[in-house]
């Protein structure tokens, strides 16, 4: 019984080992097979297995060795013990050979009859496999294919060509093929492949190779083709055809007959011959050609179809125009008053229309007219309409954009006509001239008159609005006040005019012109500058206002460039005062007993006056101090950031005193760096000029990288100013020399030799010599 | 003493060609003609570039070399010279002893027309020297062909000329009269009246550039542009008066002469002086350039005349006890100078421009007083105005003896000249490029200091920086973290952080200003008082 139940536990556990791996796929019907035919036998078992409950004991794992707590010591465990899934696997277990051997006595016959049947082979084929080799199962699963044996993994039990050779050998002793094999085989032992990425790297390696060898030999080519200055496309000249519109004319060939009939007309001679000399003729001709070549060319091409066609097309066109007609007169027809007013409205309108009718024209032009004057009459254009003038009274001018802006630019169009009518008055009478033009013409009578008069006029009529703002007490107050003042100069200026008026205009007006900061040299220039001023006394006031009074703006209009020379006038009488003092002294020499000093020094005598050395030097100085500003000092009260009483140096100072040294420090740096520093006559402009930057790049263009060799390579001229005429034209030529239209083919593999030199004069192509129009002219020219 | 005129090398020893001489001669021409190194190419790094750099200098090479060859071989003419023997000094060779040796056609060229009515004339050429422009101080103005002494053209305007210019070619030029400027036509006709200029003192053209430069009496100095008419600039000196001018050849920068010993030097786009020397301790009387434009000749009215290396703004070499009125570079490197009824010539022994000596003289009838000399180009003539006419004499040497016809040609035919103009005001340089350097042009931007940023840039910065912060956009968080209020204040904390790096600067800026006026409140009192000194 203890051996059956071990069978059974042991076949559930194959089973269930066997479904469990799922490594092996063994197809379904070998699985099948094994679990068919060991039913029977366990099936007595199962039953028994299933009826009664039967337990094993299992013991429980005794304290000392659960280690719980770690209450025993460790050293009581001392007896070796296999793990307890511990299998020996060389050795096989009494037991197990024994149930199987049993188990499979019984139904060997029956294997053999199901494999006879399912595979139709004798049985003796599988009897003998049995009988030879006795049945060990050491795996838990069949070998196969895809299970590999435990030896086969381990790498003991190597199964090699000669295993399959033997067999062979028995029946072909003497075969050649056979010990050719095995020669084969013993050479290469077959290994298993190397890991993917090793492989890879082989290949790429291999491939590598390969590449670089095929791609080196282009190197010197590729050199070469990289170096050339210039690089010729144009080896072969290609025909690319005609390319004028002549030169496809002329192969013309006339192919269809209606050609063929045109050319043979064209190239008739004497068609040429007669429209070279007789009209007449040619006329003849054309009327005889015309019969001979169209009439026939009517009747035999218009087939009755095209005919028919023909005919339908006019039928349509004369109906289509028909109901044209037919609609326009219907359009004439309508009565209806609004659709003919509107019609014409909308032809009135239309500049068309009015080109159209000249009457219509000189109608409209007269409406224009008439529009324009009542225009003009009812001063529409000035805020004294209606609307204008409510808006200004309510002063909604003020208070909303809008309006005043639609006020505002109403003025303008009031300004503008005005100065329209006015240019149209001036056109045809020029005498009446506005005070304001101020013309030469003028005399002073006049012109005193009219601002008499107009000064009147303004006493006369102040008088002050009463509404909106205006009505304001305090503004009335304040309008009152203006006014007053107003009028009280105003009647200075009426009485300054009677006395004028009354002195006949002779008396000038005190000159209340003070320069003050001009001199004035020489005696000849200030009785000239007076009589100026008389001459143009009144021109000069009739540009500013009489009214005004303001003469400072001319007093102060006297221009820089004057006061200029009016300083260096000054150094030359100075320094002619300075010559005179010296030739005095020569007198005196002369006259005593002294002798008379050298040239040099009479020199030195001569410009000592003047310290031009000092004052460039303390231009320099300004000059520098604009180009190089000096540092700036720091802010401080004084008291602050110094404790008291006073040391010398506070805490605070100390900070920006270094500061300020730096500052110092760095200024100087930047002065010794100026050209000029070393010397002392001269000052060398160092400010930038922006508009001259453009001429200069901030980096080297692309290839190149430091400046020097930019600058370097930039330094010889390549026009044809500077060249001989016989390298112009390797110095310009261009780095692709090609023509239009030739295809660029792809490089050829050509050998090059890697020494030789890259020869500019002879391109590769060997060109034509071109011809050069300006080598001749210039061949002496040089620069 | 032997005598050579350009074109004429009958005098010339031929040494039989000895190689090497000739090799070394070439060496030098080429020298020259490469224009300085190339840059070192070992540096670089990149291979490509190297190698086309490389072929670039082999290129530059070969053009050097048959510019040489040119030169050497292939030029017409050679220079004219003068050489004595023995106790023979060239400075005291007259005229009349040159007019035996000369060929006819030279000779031809030592003459004096007197004109005595309208007092001392100024002289202008052409740039080949066919025409030459003359003025009268009384308002007589002529255009003569050189080559044929032919008066094309002669008109008096009535009133006083002060200088005179041709303009690109004969066919304008520019006469500075009493209250304005006029162009006339070759023909005499008056084209345009230059208001703009005042009462001109000097008048100069930049031919590479077409603008008309001219200083007024006030000290205004004003550049004008010929092709369109527009006044590129005016500028105010503030040096006073002056009427001593004269352009730079090499790099159109204008020079004027004052009267406090200084020389300044302008360009139209800048309202500053580019230098300002002080030359003399008196009034300088007149500058001159050298055609390399690395030489002027200054003189003072301290009888001095100096002569500087423009490269270095450094004395070369003064020439003492000499005064001139009028200087004058020639082609080849004379020196010129007129005073009183006197003219010497001084020559470059060295080379350099530190060896100006005696070369020749010439003195006229007493009386005459030089106004203007000048070189004419392309020939060994001196132009003399003075105040009786005009003379030319003979100054062996003097000239360029190969002109070149894209430069300026004598010859020029009318149909020639037309091309021309169209050339040059196709290659009409813009007034920017006027500089002190115009190597420079294209090099890259000499490195400045960091210039201190004026508070309007800074205000303009900060606003930037203020809108840049304010319109960033804000990164849609998840919906606890969206809020509205946090995302106003995160935003308000960029700004505030923006806005945080100015105010230094803006204080600081602030500081100053008030420490200046309150410095010069203070600056006035005693020291004991100083505290009380208001602060504003």
């Amino acid at each position: 019984m203890g051996s059956l139940k071990r069978k059974s536990s042991w076949s559930s556990k194959t089973l269930a080992k066997s479904k469990k791996r799922k490594g092996p796929h063994l197809p379904n019907s070998i699985l099948k097979m094994i679990a068919t035919h060991k039913r029977p036998l366990n099936s007595d078992d199962n039953e028994i297995d299933s009826d009664v409950d039967l337990y094993e004991y299992e013991e429980g794992i005794p304290e000392e060795e659960s280690r719980k707590n770690n209450r025993y010591g460790r050293l009581d465990n001392y007896e070796f013990k296999l793990p307890d899934d511990f299998e020996d696997e060389d050795v096989e277990s009494e037991d197990d050979e024994d149930g199987l051997n049993s188990e499979y006595d019984g139904d060997d016959d029956r294997h053999t009859r199901m494999l006879q049947v399912l595979t139709g082979m004798p049985s003796a084929a599988f009897n003998s496999e049995n009988k030879s080799k006795p049945l060990l199962f050491t795996e838990p699963y069949p070998e196969g294919e895809f299970n590999p044996t435990r030896d086969v993994l381990s790498g003991k039990n190597i199964l090699t060509e000669e295993d399959f050779l033997a067999p062979l050998e028995e029946y072909h002793k003497t075969s050649k093929q056979i010990s050719r094999m095995r020669k084969d085989t013993y050479k290469s032992l077959v290994h298993p492949p190397l890991p993917k990425p090793d492989r890879e790297r082989l290949e790429r390696k291999a491939a590598r190779g390969l590449v670089d060898e095929e791609f080196s030999k282009w190197v010197h080519l590729v050199k070469r083709n990289r170096e050339a200055p210039t690089v010729y496309f144009n080896q072969e000249v290609v025909n690319l055809g005609k390319s004028t519109v002549g030169a496809i004319a002329s192969e013309f060939q006339p192919r269809t007959e209606f050609e063929m009939r045109m050319a043979s007309v064209l190239n008739d001679n004497e068609v040429s011959e007669a429209h070279r000399e007789d009209g007449a003729r040619l006329l003849e001709l054309n009327q005889a050609s015309s019969v001979i070549y169209f009439i026939p060319c009517r009747l035999h091409d218009v087939s009755m179809e095209d005919h028919i066609k023909d005919y339908n097309h006019i039928a349509k066109m004369r109906s289509l125009l028909f109901n044209h007609e037919r609609k326009s007169k219907q359009i004439k027809k309508i009565k209806s008053k609004l659709y003919h007013r509107l019609k014409n409205k909308d032809l009135r309108n239309s500049v068309l229309g009015a080109l159209m009718d000249p009457e219509m024209a000189k109608e409209e032009a007269m409406k224009q007219e008439a529009r324009r004057v009542e225009e003009r009459m009812t001063f529409k254009h000035k805020n004294r309409g209606k609307w204008a003038k409510r808006m200004v009274r309510r002063g909604l001018n003020v208070k909303y954009n809008g309006t005043g802006e639609a006020i505002t630019e109403q003025l303008q169009i009031n300004a503008e006509l005005s100065r329209k009518i006015n240019s149209l008055r001036d056109g045809s009478s020029s005498d009446e001239e506005e005070l304001s033009d101020g013309s030469d013409q003028d005399t002073p009578y006049k012109l005193l008159a009219k601002a008499k008069e107009k000064t009147l006029r303004a006493l006369e009529d102040d008088e002050v609005c009463n509404s909106g703002l205006m009505s304001l007490p305090f503004m009335v107050r304040a309008m009152k006040k203006k006014n007053e003042e107003a009028n009280e100069e105003a009647k200075r200026a009426v009485e300054e005019y009677e006395e004028w008026e009354n002195s006949g205009g002779a008396v000038k007006p005190k000159k209340t012109i003070s320069v003050s900061g001009r001199r004035v040299f020489g005696a000849i220039e200030a009785p000239k500058e007076s009589k100026k001023d008389s001459d143009n006394f009144y021109d000069n006031n009739s540009d500013s206002d009489i009214d005004d009074n303001d003469l400072e703006g001319v007093r102060d209009t006297a221009s820089p460039a004057r006061r200029n020379t009016g300083t260096t006038t000054e150094t030359e009488v100075t320094r002619d005062e300075g010559g005179e003092d010296s030739e005095s002294e020569a007198e005196q020499m002369v006259d005593g007993i002294f002798e008379v000093p050298s040239q040099a020094e009479l020199i030195n005598r001569a410009f000592a006056g003047d310290d031009v050395v000092g004052e460039f030097e303390k231009e320099k100085q300004e000059v520098l101090n604009q180009e190089v500003p000096e540092p700036e000092k720091p802010v401080l009260l004084p008291g602050w950031g110094q404790p008291w009483p006073t040391n010398k140096r506070g805490y605070h100072q100390i900070k920006t005193t270094r500061k300020e040294e730096d500052a110092q420090r760095k200024r100087e740096e930047a002065l010794k760096t100026r050209k000029d520093f070393r010397l002392k006559h001269v000052i060398i402009s160092e400010k930038v000029d922006k508009k001259a930057e453009k001429l200069h790049t901030t980096t080297p263009p692309f290839p190149f990288t430091s400046k020097e060799v930019f600058e370097h390579s930039m330094r010889m001229p390549i026009g044809p100013e500077f060249n001989p005429s016989t390298v112009v034209g390797d110095l310009n030529r261009p780095e692709v020399v090609k023509k239009t239209g030739v295809i660029i083919k792809p490089v050829k593999f050509e050998e090059v030799n890697p020494n030789e030199e890259v020869d500019d004069e002879h391109p590769r192509n060997h060109q034509k010599p071109r011809l050069n129009k300006k080598t001749s002219r210039r061949q002496s020219k040089v620069k | 003493m032997e005598v050579a005129l350009e074109d004429n090398n009958l005098m010339e020893k031929v040494l039989p060609p000895d190689e090497q001489e000739i090799d070394v001669e070439l060496e030098a021409k080429e020298k020259k003609y490469l224009r300085g190194e190339g840059a070192n190419l070992e540096s670089l790094k990149d291979k490509k570039l190297k190698t086309q750099l490389a072929s670039r200098e082999k290129l530059y090479g070969k053009s050097a070399k048959a510019a040489a060859k040119i030169e050497k071989w292939l030029l017409p003419a050679s220079a004219g010279y003068l050489e004595t023997e023995g106790l023979e000094k060239t400075w005291r060779i007259k005229q009349t002893d040159i007019a035996k040796e000369v060929d006819l056609l030279s000779s031809k060229n030592q003459y004096d027309i007197v004109l005595p009515d309208f007092g001392p004339y100024k002289l202008d050429f052409t740039a080949s020297g066919r025409h030459m422009l003359a003025g009268g101080r009384k308002g007589h103005l002529a255009l003569v062909d050189m080559m044929n002494m032919n008066l094309i053209k002669e008109i008096h305007v009535r009133e006083t000329v002060r200088d005179v210019a041709f303009l690109h070619n004969d066919q304008f030029f520019a006469a500075a009269q009493k209250k304005y400027s006029y162009i006339y036509a070759r023909d005499g006709t008056e084209l345009h009246c230059l208001k703009e200029h005042g009462p001109v003192a000097r008048l100069r053209f930049l031919k590479n550039h077409f603008l008309l430069a001219s200083v007024n009496k006030i000290g205004q100095l004003h550049y004008q542009d010929v092709t369109y008419g527009d006044m590129v600039a005016s500028i105010r000196t503030g040096k006073g008066r002056t009427d001593v001018m004269e352009v730079n050849p090499h790099n159109g920068v204008v020079a004027l002469g004052h009267s406090g010993g200084t020389v300044t030097m302008w360009k139209p786009t800048s309202q500053a002086p580019l230098v300002q020397m002080q030359c003399h301790p008196g009034p300088v009387s007149s500058v001159a350039f050298h055609p390399n434009g690395h030489l002027m000749a200054t003189s003072g009215k301290e009888r001095k005349v100096k002569i500087w290396d423009l490269r270095k703004f450094e004395e070369v070499q003064t020439i003492h006890g000499f005064h001139a009125k009028t200087l004058s570079f020639s082609q080849k490197g004379l020196l010129a100078a007129g005073t009183g009824s006197f003219v010497q010539v001084l020559g470059d022994s060295s080379g350099g421009g530190g060896g100006y000596s005696r070369y020749m003289s010439h003195s006229m009838v007493k009386g005459y007083q030089v106004e203007k000399v000048m070189f004419r180009p392309y020939e060994d003539v001196l132009g003399i105005g003075h105040s009786m006419g005009w003379s030319s004499v003979l100054i062996p040497g003097s000239g360029e003896p190969n002109f070149d016809s894209w430069v300026a040609n004598p010859f020029e035919t009318s149909k020639q000249r037309r091309e021309k103009e169209v050339h040059l005001l196709l290659d009409k340089l813009p007034p920017e490029t006027i500089m002190l350097d115009p190597s420079k042009i294209g090099a890259m931007r000499p490195s400045r200091r960091k210039e201190r940023p004026t508070r309007g840039e800074i205000e303009a910065e900060k606003e930037v920086a203020i809108e840049a912060a304010k319109s960033v956009e804000m990164k849609k968080k998840t919906k606890g973290r969206n809020k509205p209020s946090k995302r106003t204040k995160k935003k308000k904390e960029m700004v505030e952080n923006a806005k945080k790096t100015f105010p230094e600067l803006e204080h600081s800026n602030i500081a100053g200003k008030k420490r200046r006026i309150g410095e010069d409140a203070a600056a006035e009192l005693p020291a004991s008082l100083k505290r009380f000194a208001r602060k504003n």
